[in-house]
């Protein structure tokens, strides 16, 4: 389906799009480049412009500098009635003195579609929310999470270029967010139409997207895979806010060709790291390594495993068994913590708690660990 | 003290003030009504025996049935013009902001604070040695407009601050024009609110009598046919027509709250 659509172009760009609300920046030269039939999702906390984004997509609101483009179209003059984009609003926004069938069939309506063409359609779109028969009912008749289903029908049912998503599941309870998470990505794959989706919660992006935008204060700080923005954050920001991470501060002390030695002010041994970034010496940087990639070495002198070239010593401060994995904070030399995370129970047998206090040291590999400069 | 007692004593206190207070205000209108259907022409007691014929003179009278018509065209009209000046008005209060809007607001409410006498005198003034025109049933209904139209902008501002603007987004979204997008969208959710405006310029309108006073020509409406009359003395035709007039308006006023209540309940 994606290929009659134009592939040659961007299903939405924009082009250094800055927003401002009387002196509040919302959007400060935002560039992004939604390829045709993408899942991809704006993520980032409250206040970060997102909503924005999706308002200046949709034509709710005009741009204060810059271009938007969907389908190779330059659109930010059009109304919101001449893109062909829907929306799918934060609480839905449904017609409250109209039934569900009425709210789906609203679309067609206003392209004066045939009223019985209009009915079949509606009746299939029942069919793909899983609400057959609820076409009578009136919005407030419904669970939350029906409601969000209609208001997901009422976009799709006109089978726009781009469907927009403003925290659609945000108002659920966990249980039936899990559950529409996978419908989402179910109906996304089966219509072929390019999702752009608003959310502030990193699983839910992780889960659900084919990229990601993360934003931070109306900027977009890293554009990328899931996989890739986890492996290989931009910054500390969003190595801070996708996952959970320990970060070590410290100064240059080496740059060779494909490895940067990094002194931290407190640890017996300097910090390896791979030199993905450009640095000099002298300079502060940050070496962030994820809890999964620490491993908790028993007896260093044996040194079992060669490869975990980066050491640090500490006592245990906190242990918990989580199911999945065995969470442990270790209090560092240096006075801050470390968070590691241990598969399963594995070779710590004994509770959790037996391990408090016991002094250990924490190795990881060269490659698992990420420079970082702001 | 028994607590229970006591708290019996209060409520039958209660009880008393509120039939009193009842009996204040609809004590008067009963025994107008009451008397609309007395022989003796009087319009006191004692109760002579029952008749209808006050209500014949009234329907016999032509006076009476051109001033009925002629309130009836100003209370059309006036509600008709004050509800769409009223509704349009209400959008720029409700939705933006500007420079001394909180000031404009308040001097497009203002005529309802404003002694009618006040209103009908330079109206008068305004038509009669400003404007040049002669004073007609359509005088009287810009006059009425002036005074009604701020309780429409009233009641629909409510209406419209409560609507979620979100809703009018969709439906543009959805392919609506900003036409389609009033007329199938906000206009249907701020309809009550519309409505109730609209009878209220009407029941406003219908018994107003000091801006009618001053801006009417040689017609006559009801309330300004009841003065003349009670110039000469109360007769059980008064009554009668006084009668006619509060069950017209509790009739109105039965019907709002009827759709009313019938659109809540198609709503939830
Ligand atoms: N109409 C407006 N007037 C003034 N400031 C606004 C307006 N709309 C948004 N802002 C500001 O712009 C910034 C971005 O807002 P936006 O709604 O896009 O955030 P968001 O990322 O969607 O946040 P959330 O996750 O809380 O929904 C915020 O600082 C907000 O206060
Ligand atoms: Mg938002």
């Amino acid at each position: 389906m994606a290929d009659d659509r134009g592939s040659d172009f961007y299903a939405v760009e924009l082009v250094g799009v800055s927003k401002h609300f009387g002196n509040v920046v919302a959007l400060d030269n935002v560039s992004l480049q939604i390829k045709q039939g993408e899942f991809y999702t704006l993520l980032g906390p409250s206040g970060c412009g997102k909503t924005t984004t999706l308002n200046i997509i949709g034509g709710f609101i005009p741009v204060t500098s810059g271009t938007v483009r969907i389908n190779g179209r330059v659109v930010q003059d059009d109304p919101p009635y001449r893109r062909n984009v829907n929306t799918v609003f934060q609480n839905y926004a449904l017609f409250p003195h109209m039934t569900v069938a009425q709210n789906i069939g609203f679309g067609p309506r206003m392209k004066k579609v045939p009223q019985d063409e209009i009915e079949r359609r509606v009746e299939r779109m029942l069919q793909l929310i899983s609400l057959p028969g609820f076409g009578d009912r009136k919005p407030a008749q419904l669970s939350g999470g029906q409601q969000q289903r209609v208001a997901l029908a009422r976009a799709l049912i006109n089978e726009p270029d781009v469907l927009l998503l403003d925290e659609p599941l945000g108002a659920l309870d966990l249980k039936i967010r899990k559950q529409l998470q996978g419908e989402l990505r179910n109906i996304q794959r089966k219509v072929g139409i390019t999702f752009v989706y608003v959310t502030h919660d990193q699983e839910e992006a992780m889960v659900l997207s084919d990229r990601i935008a993360v934003m931070d204060r109306g900027k977009v700080v890293q554009e990328g895979t899931p996989t890739s923005i986890y492996h290989h954050p931009a910054n500390r920001f969003v190595a801070n806010f996708i996952g959970e991470s320990n970060f070590f501060n410290g100064k240059v002390m080496d740059v060779a060709a494909d490895e940067v030695t990094v002194e931290v002010p407190g640890f017996r041994q300097p910090i390896r790291v791979l030199a993905k970034r450009p640095v000099t010496r002298g300079e502060m940087v940050t070496v962030m390594v994820r809890p999964e990639c620490m491993v908790l070495i028993p007896d260093p002198s044996t040194a079992e495993r060669r490869d975990l070239v980066n050491m640090v010593e500490g006592v245990i401060a906190k242990a918990a068994f989580l199911g999945m994995y065995t969470q442990i904070v270790v209090e560092l030399t240096n006075g801050t913590t470390a968070l590691i995370h241990q598969p399963g129970g594995g070779e710590l047998e004994s509770a959790p708690q037996s391990l408090l206090g016991q002094s250990v040291t924490l190795g990881w590999r060269v490659q698992d660990g990420r420079l970082l400069v702001d | 003290m028994n607590v229970t007692s006591r708290q019996g004593r209060t409520q039958a206190l209660f009880r008393v003030y509120g039939i009193l207070g009842y009996l204040f205000l609809y004590l008067p209108v009963f025994l107008l009504m009451f008397f609309s259907f007395n022989k003796s022409s009087a319009g006191s007691l004692p109760f002579t025996g029952f008749t209808l014929k006050w209500y014949q003179d009234l329907f016999a009278d032509r006076l009476v049935i051109d001033a009925f018509w002629n309130s009836l065209r100003v209370a059309v009209l006036t509600s008709l013009v004050s509800t769409v000046i009223g509704t349009i008005a209400a959008f720029p209060m409700a939705r933006l902001s500007f420079r001394f809007k909180e000031a404009l607001r308040i001097l497009f409410i203002l005529p309802i604070m404003v002694p009618g006498l006040l209103i009908g005198i330079s109206l008068l003034i305004f038509f009669a040695s400003w404007l040049d025109i002669r004073l007609s049933l359509a005088t009287v209904v810009i006059g009425h407009v002036v005074f009604t139209t701020p309780f429409v902008l009233l009641v629909v501002t409510a209406r419209l601050l409560d609507f979620n603007y979100l809703l009018e987004w969709a439906a543009a979204d959805l392919g609506a024009t900003p036409f389609n997008t009033f007329r199938y969208v906000t206009f249907p959710l701020i309809s009550p609110g519309v409505l109730a405006g609209a009878l209220f310029a009407f029941t406003l309108s219908l018994d107003e009598f000091i801006i009618t006073f001053f801006t009417i020509g040689p017609q006559s409406t009801l309330p300004m046919y009841i003065f003349s009359q009670v110039k000469f003395g109360i007769t059980p035709k008064i009554n009668a027509l006084a009668t006619l007039l509060f069950m017209g308006s509790i009739l109105i006023l039965c019907t709002f709250f009827y759709t009313l209540s019938r659109r809540g309940q198609a709503r939830t």
